[in-house]
């Protein structure tokens, strides 16, 4: 028994040469000594590509931060001088994407002096960039990495109707310019119940205090910004008299939304504020990911009927007590066998965190999504959703070496990861919490 | 206008009389009110007993609603129900031994830092969801705990997860009496910021002392007068009852386990030192989140403790938080249980037990002791349930496959004997449950919540 604890803390130095090497670079959270141009080669194993299919035994070359080969060990040579990271026995997949985190806007939940999660003022605030509060240096991130996850949306909390506008982010890093990998993504939308927070029953309630009111909001939120974009380019002509219209950079965060250059992801859980939210969405023309429906079951046909991806769940939102205990869990699955595209999120993270995305996915295989679907939804279909299909998501040639070695099928819980590469470089692996856990493991191993 | 009155007869009169009379639902407990097959027999699967391993293409026999043999083979009678579990896994129930569910938002008496005497009997709530879903996952037996708003709160109700019987034919009979301590952030901020004692871990243990001493006080009293009457004093006098000092009283008498809710590991210390200077034993920390810096002191007092996976950081105190502390802790002798906290993870404990796998490299037999045996012992009834064994209650779940993997599914539940879970039948798959389900109350986490 003693003995079987030290292996997993170990990090294999004793199998995987490379990982030794790698770690005396700068151990650290997000530190590094610049992204390696090291060509590694990852040997054996057993690939998870995603596009095109599993490979047993296989090789991935990566090189100058992109893989630059993947096929079986047999047919895929390794170049000369390059590291060779042993992944025999082990499954290789790219780094996870989530869909939907708050890493970097929050550290301790309770601490409101950490929390930088939603302007809460008003419910239209598409003038917010979570870029800006982006801590990049955040403990958290370190502990999801090690988990597998390699790149994530950043997203303001689901406070407002409009919240603001998300960054991708890759987990690994300098800095936040390094981290940063495209700041305003996607407009964060809300049409939800919660967001309907400022009835007050027992004294003065501000508007808007009903769903009515809501959407109301929103409407004239992108009429506005329709009228505003109309007046700016009336002054913009030659012949125009009089001053120009005022900069209104909230009015001026809609355009390209209002223009379908970039998605927003819009969130609604019961099934009528799908259907409302699905409205205004045509009515603007949005480039619509939606994103919960968690109590849509009645309406699963005509989510697909939208033909727009959906990022689902939680699986673990509560079934309503007229529903069975299955219904969420199995709603992946029913919405993927629609021909929905689908990614799964951590969705803020929970007390665990988002290090517990790959569960979710397996849950979700659990409850008859199909295995392949599920390691989509959290690798290539994100990415695709945002727009980052070319770069993430799959072991292809020419796209980011985000790439992460585990002892086992990553969706189960019982496996641990051992390896990450991010940009092609062996990432620390290393947190807050495995140094808490070196500090004090000869109190746990000194007994027989 | 009838039937109300007759479901409120139902639900209040008759309990009240139960209570008075102390007969006639205490028996109905013992009895199911279904009709149960004598014996049951699932056999052929991979029996995961916990006390003595795993035993392939194993059976597990239940007479009378106790398991009566398991091995390769067992003895049953003909006639039995026989269940073919080829392929599948069996386990004894999962036990929850921190949970809030099915307490409505009746969590914490918030109005004083001590209350003893508060009986989370008189919030439990059948019909709340969470039980239910809580069943799908393998849930058997659930400790419904007072929160952590106090420094000493309720009394606990260990409850049997017999969804659809009536309130009190899902109390675990006989299950010892649990009493819920708290220290930390949440009674500072709760009397804190109404600016009452205590706002600091000072004022914590303070006020803890100082009921001890109130219940010091009350027992001499009690001795003095016993004493007085023992000699037949003509004068004696009693004192006045007081259920709260009374309550106080039996945690000093040893007649209550003691679950403290506390994260850091300097007050796990400062506890058992407490509990020390006035002669009580605390059976399990709960959350304990930094048992791994301390594991090797506490683990001689026998103080068990009661934790979460892998939550961290969602507060001050959560903030050294490490996933591997259960396995840590265990490694230096601490009888470790996983709990949920929550109306969420109640539902796939199993998951939380494959996760000590990665976090430390536990056996699955000690990950699967932390969800059943050892949760058991916390609770007190574990000379009951918590493993597959001769004479204890036939509480067993039938899993597709391995439970430790996430894409483990429950298939049938059996509590003494009886099925409550089928999941391949329509509707809710339970066996006992007609009507209408209540929306889940506060159910967690981190129990600062419902009541404030």
């Amino acid at each position: 028994m003693k003995a079987t604890i030290l292996t997993p803390f170990l990090a294999c130095a004793s199998l995987i040469a490379l990982t030794a090497s790698a770690q005396t670079v700068q151990p650290g959270p997000n530190k590094t000594a610049g992204m390696t141009s090291k060509t590694i080669a990852i040997v054996g194993g057993k690939f998870l590509t995603i596009t095109h299919g599993t490979i047993e035994n296989g090789t991935v070359i990566m090189s100058g931060g992109k893989i630059v080969a993947v096929g079986t060990a047999k047919a895929t040579k390794v170049p000369a001088g390059a590291e060779v990271f042993d992944a025999r026995g082990m499954t290789v997949y790219p780094g996870l994407f989530d869909a939907e985190t708050n890493l970097g806007l929050t550290e301790i939940a309770s601490d409101q002096n950490s929390n930088d999660l939603a302007e809460t003022a008003d419910e239209i605030e598409p003038q917010m960039h979570v870029a800006d509060a982006f801590h990049a240096e955040t403990v958290h991130i370190p502990v999801d990495r090690l988990n597998g996850i390699t790149n994530a949306i950043v997203a303001p909390a689901s406070e407002d109707s409009i919240a603001g506008q998300d960054s991708v982010i890759q987990l690994y890093g300098r800095d936040r310019d390094q981290m940063l990998m495209q700041r305003d993504i996607a407009l964060a939308m809300n049409f939800e119940g919660s967001v309907r927070r400022k009835a007050n029953y027992n004294g003065p309630s501000k508007f808007p205090t009903t769903r009515m009111g809501l959407a109301n909001q929103i409407r004239q939120a992108f009429l506005d910004a329709q009228a505003y974009e109309v007046e700016r380019a009336a002054a913009a002509k030659p012949d125009h008299k009089g001053a120009p219209p005022k900069r209104d950079l909230k009015l001026e965060a809609l355009l390209p939304y209002l223009h379908g250059e970039k998605p927003v992801v819009l969130a609604a859980r019961e099934s009528y504020e799908v259907e409302v939210a699905m409205g205004l969405a045509k009515e603007f023309h949005l480039k619509v990911i939606l994103n919960h429906v968690t109590h849509a079951q009645d309406v699963l046909d005509e989510i697909a009927s939208y033909h727009v991806p959906v990022i689902v769940g939680s699986v673990y939102d509560f079934p309503r007590p007229d529903e069975r205990y299955d219904a969420v869990y199995s709603l992946p699955a029913e919405l993927q066998k629609r021909g929905v595209k689908i990614a799964l999120s951590s969705d803020g993270g929970g007390e665990g965190g988002g290090r517990n995305l790959p569960y979710a996915a397996g849950y979700a295989v659990a409850y008859g999504l199909p295995y392949d679907e599920a390691m989509k939804a959290i690798t290539l279909n994100p990415a695709e959703m945002f727009g980052l299909g070319d770069s993430l998501g799959s072991l292809d040639v020419g796209k980011t070496a985000n790439v992460v070695v585990a002892n086992g099928d990553p969706l189960d819980v019982r496996t641990s990861v051992k390896q990450v590469f991010i940009e092609g470089t062996a990432v620390p692996m290393v947190s807050r919490q495995t140094r808490l856990r070196d500090e004090y493991m000869p109190l746990a191993t000194k007994k027989p | 206008m009838a039937s109300l009155y007759s479901a409120f007869l139902r639900r209040y009169v008759l309990l009240f009389a139960a209570a008075i009379l102390a007969i006639p639902l205490s028996l109905a407990a013992q009895t199911p009110s279904s009709s149960t097959p004598t014996d049951v027999v699932i056999q052929n699967a991979t029996v995961m007993t916990v006390t003595h391993g795993t035993i392939p293409h194993g059976s597990v026999w239940i007479h009378n609603g106790k398991i009566a043999g398991v091995g390769a083979t067992v003895n049953a009678p003909a006639g039995a129900r026989i269940i073919d579990a080829g392929g599948k896994y069996v386990t004894p129930g999962i036990i929850d031994p921190h949970s809030h569910s099915a307490l409505g938002d009746d969590v914490n008496e918030a109005t004083s830092p001590v209350t003893p005497s508060m009986m989370m009997i008189d919030a439990f709530d059948n019909r709340d969801k969470a039980l239910y879903q809580a069943l799908a996952g393998g849930v058997t037996t659930e400790l419904l705990l007072h929160g952590s708003a106090n420094m000493i709160g309720g009394q606990a109700v260990v409850i049997k997860n017999k969804f659809g019987l009536s309130r009190d034919e899902m109390l675990f009979p006989n299950a010892p009496r649990s009493i819920k301590f708290a220290s930390g952030e949440n009674p500072k901020r709760v009397y804190g910021r109404r600016g009452e004692v205590p706002s600091t871990r000072m004022g914590n243990f303070e006020v803890m002392r100082q009921a001890f001493e109130d219940a010091k006080a009350y027992m001499a009293s009690w001795d003095a007068y016993n004493a007085k009457v023992a000699k037949n004093d003509k004068d004696a006098v009693a004192p006045k009852k007081d259920l709260k000092l009374e309550a106080l009283a039996d945690v000093l008498r040893g007649k209550l386990l003691v679950q403290i809710h506390c994260y850091r590991a300097d007050e796990f210390l400062t506890e058992e030192a407490i509990a020390k200077e006035y002669g009580y034993k605390i059976r399990a920390f709960h959350h304990a989140l930094e048992m791994y810096k301390v594991g090797d002191k506490i683990a001689p007092t026998g103080t068990g403790i009661a934790t979460f996976a892998d939550w961290w950081g969602f507060k001050d105190e959560a903030w050294d938080a490490i996933p591997w502390n259960a396995v840590m802790s265990m490694r230096e002798g601490v009888r470790v249980a996983l709990k949920s906290d929550s109306n969420d993870y109640v539902r796939r404990l199993n998951q939380e037990a494959g996760k000590m796998v990665n976090y430390g490299g536990a056996t699955e037999d000690e990950a699967l002791r932390m969800i059943t045996l050892n949760p058991a012992w916390i609770i007190g009834v574990d000379d009951r349930v918590g493993s597959l064994d001769e004479g204890k209650d036939g509480d067993v779940v039938i899993w597709n496959m391995d439970p430790l993997s996430t894409y483990a599914r429950v298939e049938k539940v059996f509590i003494d004997g009886d099925m409550f879970f089928d999941s391949s039948l329509p509707g809710f798959g339970t066996t006992h449950f007609n009507g209408v389900m209540h929306e889940a109350g506060f159910g967690g986490s981190d129990d600062e919540g419902g009541g404030q």
